[in-house]
């Protein structure tokens, strides 16, 4: 299985590359003794070279320490509100395709409404009320990403419930939560898998929007949005450094996490297989 | 009588896109009969008579639009009682094992269900014991479903229906998706356990050749509607309705059936 996902180029290059990010955050700081707010004031502005290989900011910090302390927290954001929009999704997803009816409706409202606005628009709406840092960053993310999961989820769960074996687990008196937590949801992994993990990249392009708007995790801390907007500028001038790198690692990290959730797309959902062979 | 079924009523609706009911289809229609303890009952039919919907009502899956199950004289209710005195075999065995889930788990779960415990008190034994009663105690049980045949799968589930300690086993087609020389070693094990357990049994199936090996009584059914019933021999030597009639004459003869 494991050797089969791999041999797919798209998740083959998402898996290698977050994994190469995710290890740079625990070796880079144990290596280089350079924090990312540490200045180096003599060398402002100084393009990348063998002291600073992706250069210096107007205040002198290394911009490639920054870009790894950054990838940190946009890691962070991206596994924290996704575990949040998935403990929230999955269980409602489940419970509107099992239960139908009355509390179907109920869910499927609730997501149509949330999802008729575009997220950015919800998140900016609530975060201009909060203080702006890293905890609410993630709450609003996880808050507001849940209802596509949901739908998917309950879309899978419609035709896992009239399954036999569910008719069968319906018949021991198991309870409601066996049903919905042992019975349907190892049968709806796919999809939970397969939004999982592209939701991680607009969870992390999101916290750099945010935090590029001001209203995200707020300097000096070395958010990937932080280190663009103290590039922002010199914009047009000779510092393309101060956006190529973070604009490059966001990019890459999205394309990651992108590319591995349609790899698993292709292996794991069931109506695209079926599609392919018809 | 262990089970009596009072003018059942099924009616299905379709939901048109405003919400509004329409495009009836009547499953069932006054269906009235009782089981006797111990007894296998036939209920033969063509496809779209019904047998299914009874079956599932008497289990406990689907609601009667009208009419009601009584157990022993009571009337059994989901949120009453714990657990259906009911269960169900299916017809198709690989559908009805959750494939996710190990034969060890899904029969501890049901030995659990089935005695009230939390699945970590259900000692391999148990799972032993009662794969022996469908002669399956030497297999894996750490292993997947799909890595059982047809006729070792519909075995699993009939294990873990009587794991349940059910009173009444509803076997809907148990074997027409089994190769047709395994057919006759699932119908033997169904009529072992009538006879060993003393379970009363009632066997769903549009082949009445079937029905008439495996059953003490035969009931016949058209269109959501009883129209024959009576002993097995008597039914299909001497029947009395012509759509009974109709039935009998089509069918093809199982050549592994004695
Ligand atoms: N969930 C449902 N929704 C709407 N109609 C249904 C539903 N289930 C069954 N029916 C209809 O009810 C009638 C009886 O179906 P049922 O499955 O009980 O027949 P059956 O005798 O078991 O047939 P078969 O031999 O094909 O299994 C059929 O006309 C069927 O189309
Ligand atoms: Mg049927």
């Amino acid at each position: 299985m494991m050797k089969k996902l791999f041999k797919n180029k798209m998740i083959l290059f998402g898996v290698s590359f977050t994994a190469l990010l995710i290890l740079l955050t625990f070796i880079i700081p144990q290596v280089v003794p350079l924090s990312p707010l540490q200045q180096d004031l003599p060398a402002r502005l100084s393009s990348p070279g063998a002291k600073h290989i992706m250069g210096t900011d107007a205040l002198g910090r290394d911009v490639f320490i920054r870009i790894i302390y950054g990838a940190r927290i946009s890691l962070l954001v991206g596994f924290v509100s996704v575990t949040i929009a998935l403990l929230i999704g999955v269980p409602l997803g489940l419970l509107a395709g099992f239960h139908g009816g009355w509390v179907d409706n109920l869910i499927m409202r609730i997501v149509d409404i949330m999802l008729c606005f575009p997220s950015i628009f919800l998140i900016l709406m609530v975060i201009t009320f909060l203080e702006p840092n890293i905890i609410n960053v993630m709450a609003v993310i996880g808050l507001t990403s849940w209802p596509g999961l949901t739908r998917y989820v309950r879309g899978e769960a419609l035709s896992v419930r009239k399954r036999d074996y569910i008719s069968a687990a319906k018949m021991m008196n198991i309870g409601r939560v066996r049903i919905l937590f042992i019975h349907m949801l190892p049968n709806v992994i796919a999809p939970v898998l397969i939004t999982a993990t592209l939701g991680i990249g607009s969870a992390i392009l999101t916290e750099s929007v945010l935090s590029f708007l001001g209203l995200g995790v707020q300097p000096p801390s070395p958010s990937w949005g932080n280190i663009l907007t103290s590039g922002k500028n010199y914009m047009g001038s000779r510092a393309w450094w101060l956006i190529l790198f973070p604009a490059g690692a966001i990019f890459l990290t999205v394309l990651s996490f992108n590319l591995i959730g349609e790899g698993l797309r292709d292996h794991l959902d069931p109506h695209k297989k079926f599609l392919k062979k018809g | 009588m262990i089970l009596e079924a009072k003018n059942i009523y099924k009616t299905y609706f379709s939901e048109t896109f405003l919400g509004r009911r329409s495009d009836r289809v009547k499953a069932l229609s006054g269906i009235n009969f009782s089981v006797k303890k111990g007894e296998i009952l036939g209920l033969v039919g063509e496809s779209g008579s019904g047998k299914s919907t009874l079956g599932r009502i008497i289990c406990g899956l689907d609601k009667p639009t009208g009419g009601e199950v009584k157990w022993s004289g009571k009337k059994w209710s989901p949120k009453k009682s714990k657990k259906c005195s009911a269960q169900m075999i299916f017809q198709n065995p690989a559908g009805s094992l959750n494939p996710k889930l190990t034969v060890g788990y899904a029969l501890r779960e049901a030995l659990a269900a089935g005695a009230g415990l939390r699945p970590g008190r259900i000692k391999n034994d148990k799972i032993r014991n009662i794969l022996s009663k469908v002669g399956l105690e030497k297999i894996n049980i750490k292993n997947y479903p799909y890595q059982f045949s047809g006729g070792q799968q519909q075995r699993i589930a009939i294990a873990r229906a009587l794991a349940l300690k059910p009173e009444l086993l509803v076997c809907d087609e148990p074997v027409s998706a089994l190769d047709i020389s395994i057919q006759a070693q699932v119908i033997n094990l169904i009529k072992k356990i009538n006879k060993e357990e003393g379970l009363t049994i009632i066997f769903i199936a549009h082949d009445i050749e079937a029905v008439n090996i495996v059953s003490h009584n035969i009931i016949v059914m058209n269109k959501g509607k009883i129209v024959e019933k009576g002993p097995a021999g008597q039914i299909v030597g001497n029947p009395e309705n012509d759509y009974t009639k109709k039935l009998i004459s089509a069918v093809p003869v199982n050549p592994y059936y004695k």
